[in-house]
C-alpha cells in the first residue's frame, strides 16, 4: 500500500508517501514556518493556521512528482487529527478529506503522538514491542509503554511546561533566538555544565511525571541576579540547564524501564534531536537498546503520518467527516 | 450551463449551493461552530438531491472572506482539495461581495455598504456600487469601530451585515436603510456562473483566504 501523509498540527507543513511493501518513504516534503514565528518569540497559532493553506497543495504536487506517482497509484490518505493547534489541524484535515473524495481513496485521521512513537519502525533495526517511549517536544513530554500497534499506556507526562517549551523560554531569557533548543545546545557546547546548581524536578518522587517550570524559574533568577551577562555566563547557564534536563529525563526513563521491566527505549520529538541528550542517554542507559529517529524526523514531518496512516487504515474504516481532536490523548486511541 | 459547487462558510451561516445544468439546489442555515463537522455530509446531500457526483463538477467556488478566520479557511481548504483532486479550477469570491450581490439582487440597491463584525473592536467594510445588476466598483478594508465617525457615509446607500449593530446610532442619525443578511451561496453561485463564462477561474493552489485583519494582534519581541 502507498499512503499519502499530511502533517499540519503546528508550524510544520509536512507531506510524504509511505510504501508498506518495502517499508520506505518514497518521497517527502517539509516546509517549516520557524523563521516566521521567530520574530514573535514562539508559535503564533493564527499565523501557523494561515501559512499551511498556500503551502499544502504545492507540497503535495512536489511529493507526487518526486515519487513519480499519479494519484491513482496512492491507496490511502492520512492526516494528523490531533493533538495540536486547532486552526492548523483543521486546514490539513479539510484538505485531506477533500482530496480523498475527489480521488475516491480511503482517509484516516491519526494521532500525532502515535506517529512520533512509530516513526522508528522505518529504521533498521526497528524496535520490537514492547518498548518504552520518551516523547519530548515543544508541546509534549510523555513516557509511554508501547506493547503493540495501538496498545499504549501513558506512564507519565509533564505537569506544566513541555521540555522544548522550557528550552524556548530559557533561550528567550538569555536573549537567544527561537526555536530555543538548537541555540541552547550550541551555547552549551562551550559551557561548563557544573557551573550552576539547578534543580532536577520531581526526580526524588516515585511517579513518572515531569515538571520543568521550576527549572525555568531557577534560570530566571540566576539571569536576573547576574549583572554581567557575557558570553561565558550564557554558555555556562545553557550547559547547566541542558545537563539538568538530561539528568531529569534519564532519571525518569531509568525508573520507568525498571518498574515496567522493559529493555528498549525509543526517543522521539523535536528535543530528541539534541545530541547532548542522545550522548548522555547512551552513556547512562547501558544495557538498554536505544532507538532515535533520523534528525530530520525528530521534528514534525509527513513521513510519520503516512506510516501511521498505513497501520490505522488497516484497522479502521475510512472517515466521512472532517475530524480534528486538538486534545487527543494517546491512551484514548 | 456549467456544473458548479459553491461553498460559503465565512459567517455563522453554513451556506452551500450546487448547480447541475439548469437545476440548482442549496442549503443555508445558521449553525455556528458546526461547519467543520457537518460540511462534507451536507455537500454529499446536495449531490444526492441532484443525482450528481463530484466528477460532474466543472468548477468550485468559495467565499474567501473576510469573515470568520476558521470558516474562511474551511471553505478554501475544502474547495482546494476537491478541485485539485478532480482536476478542475476554482473561483474565489469575496464574502463581503457575496452579501452585497444578494442585496442588489433582492432590492436592486445601487450602492451597498457591507459591515461585518471583525471582533476586537473592528469591522470589515465593503463598498459595492452596481449599475443595475452589474458590479461597477468594489473596495474592502478593515476599520476600528471608532473610525466610522470620521467616514462620510452616504444616506442613499444601504447598509447590511452584523457590523451595523456596532454603529447603530450613527446609522440611525444618517437615516440609512439597514438590512440583515449573511453571505448566501446562491449569490456566490450566480457570481461564479458569470466568472466561469468569462474564464475568470484560478488554479486551486491560488485559492487562499482573504483576512484583512489579525496580524496587528501578534506581539513581536
Amino acid at each position: 500500500m502507498r499512503i499519502l501523509g499530511i502533517e499540519t498540527s503546528c508550524d510544520e507543513t509536512g507531506v510524504a508517501i509511505y510504501d508498506s511493501d518495502d517499508n520506505i518513504i518514497l518521497a517527502e516534503q517539509l516546509f517549516t514556518q520557524a523563521s516566521k514565528h521567530a520574530q514573535y518569540g514562539g508559535v503564533v497559532p493564527e499565523l501557523a493556521s494561515r501559512d499551511h493553506i498556500p503551502k499544502l497543495l504545492p507540497l503535495i504536487s512536489m511529493t507526487l512528482e518526486e515519487a513519480n506517482l499519479s494519484p491513482d497509484e496512492i491507496d490511502g490518505i492520512a492526516y494528523t487529527s490531533g493533538p495540536g493547534l486547532r486552526g492548523p489541524l483543521l486546514t490539513g484535515a479539510a484538505l485531506a478529506r477533500s482530496l480523498s473524495i475527489g480521488w475516491n481513496k480511503p482517509c484516516v485521521g491519526i494521532n500525532h503522538m502515535e506517529a512520533h512513537l512509530l516513526i522508528n519502525l522505518l529504521e533498521k533495526p526497528a524496535p520490537s514491542f514492547p518498548f518504552l517511549t520518551l516523547l519530548i517536544s515543544g508541546g509534549h513530554c510523555l513516557l509511554i509503554k508501547a506493547s503493540g500497534i495501538g496498545e499504549y499506556e501513558q506512564l507519565g507526562q509533564t505537569r506544566d511546561d513541555a521540555v522544548g517549551e522550557a528550552f524556548d523560554k530559557v533561550a528567550r531569557l538569555l536573549g537567544l533566538s527561537y526555536p530555543g533548543g538548537p541555540e541552547v545546545e550550541k551555547m552549551a557546547k562551550e559551557g561548563d555544565h557544573l557551573s550552576y546548581v539547578l534543580p532536577r524536578p520531581m526526580t526524588k518522587e516515585n511517579h513518572l511525571d515531569f515538571s520543568f517550570s521550576g527549572l525555568k524559574t531557577a534560570v530566571y533568577y540566576l539571569v536576573k541576579s547576574q549583572k554581567q551577562k557575557n558570553q561565558e555566563f550564557i554558555q555556562n547557564i545553557c550547559a547547566s540547564f541542558q545537563n539538568a534536563v538530561a539528568e531529569t529525563l534519564i532519571n525518569k526513563c531509568k525508573r520507568a524501564l525498571s518498574v515496567h521491566n522493559l529493555s528498549r527505549l525509543v526517543v522521539g520529538g523535536g528535543v530528541a534531536a539534541n545530541q547532548y541528550l542522545r550522548d548522555r542517554l547512551e552513556v547512562e542507559l547501558k544495557g538498554i537498546d536505544l532507538f532515535f529517529p533520523k534528525l530530520e524526523r525528530c521534528t514534525d514531518n509527513g513521513a510519520m503520518v503516512a506510516l501511521t496512516g498505513f497501520y490505522r487504515l488497516k484497522k479502521s474504516k475510512s472517515e466521512t467527516s472532517i475530524n480534528i481532536k486538538p486534545r487527543w490523548n494517546l491512551s484514548e486511541i | 450551463m456549467p456544473n458548479i459547487l459553491a461553498i460559503e462558510t465565512s459567517s455563522d451561516a453554513c451556506s452551500l449551493a450546487l448547480s447541475k445544468g439548469k437545476e440548482i439546489v442549496s442549503f443555508h442555515e445558521l449553525m455556528p461552530q458546526q461547519h467543520t463537522e457537518k460540511l462534507l455530509g451536507l455537500l454529499q446531500q446536495l449531490m444526492d438531491d441532484l443525482k450528481a457526483t463530484y466528477q460532474d463538477l466543472d468548477v468550485i467556488a468559495a467565499g474567501c472572506g473576510p469573515g470568520s478566520f476558521t470558516g474562511t479557511r474551511l471553505a478554501c481548504s475544502v474547495a482546494q482539495g476537491l478541485a485539485y483532486s478532480l482536476g478542475i479550477s476554482t473561483i474565489p469570491v469575496s464574502s463581503l461581495q457575496v452579501i452585497a450581490q444578494g442585496i442588489n439582487r433582492e432590492f436592486h440597491s445601487s450602492e451597498v455598504n457591507v459591515l461585518v463584525n471583525a471582533h476586537m473592536g473592528q469591522v470589515y467594510l465593503g463598498n459595492f456600487v452596481f449599475t443595475e445588476e452589474e458590479l461597477k466598483s468594489a473596495s474592502e478594508k478593515v476599520l476600528k469601530v471608532e473610525e466610522f465617525s470620521d467616514l462620510d457615509l452616504s444616506p442613499t446607500s444601504v447598509f447590511v451585515g452584523d457590523g451595523c449593530e456596532l454603529i447603530t446610532k450613527q446609522l440611525e442619525e444618517l437615516g440609512a436603510t439597514i438590512y440583515t443578511r449573511y453571505p448566501n451561496a446562491q449569490d456566490l453561485l450566480s457570481e461564479a456562473q458569470k466568472k466561469f463564462s468569462e474564464g475568470a477561474t484560478v488554479d486551486p493552489k491560488d485559492l487562499v483566504p482573504v483576512y484583512l485583519s489579525g496580524e496587528e494582534h501578534w506581539v513581536k519581541l
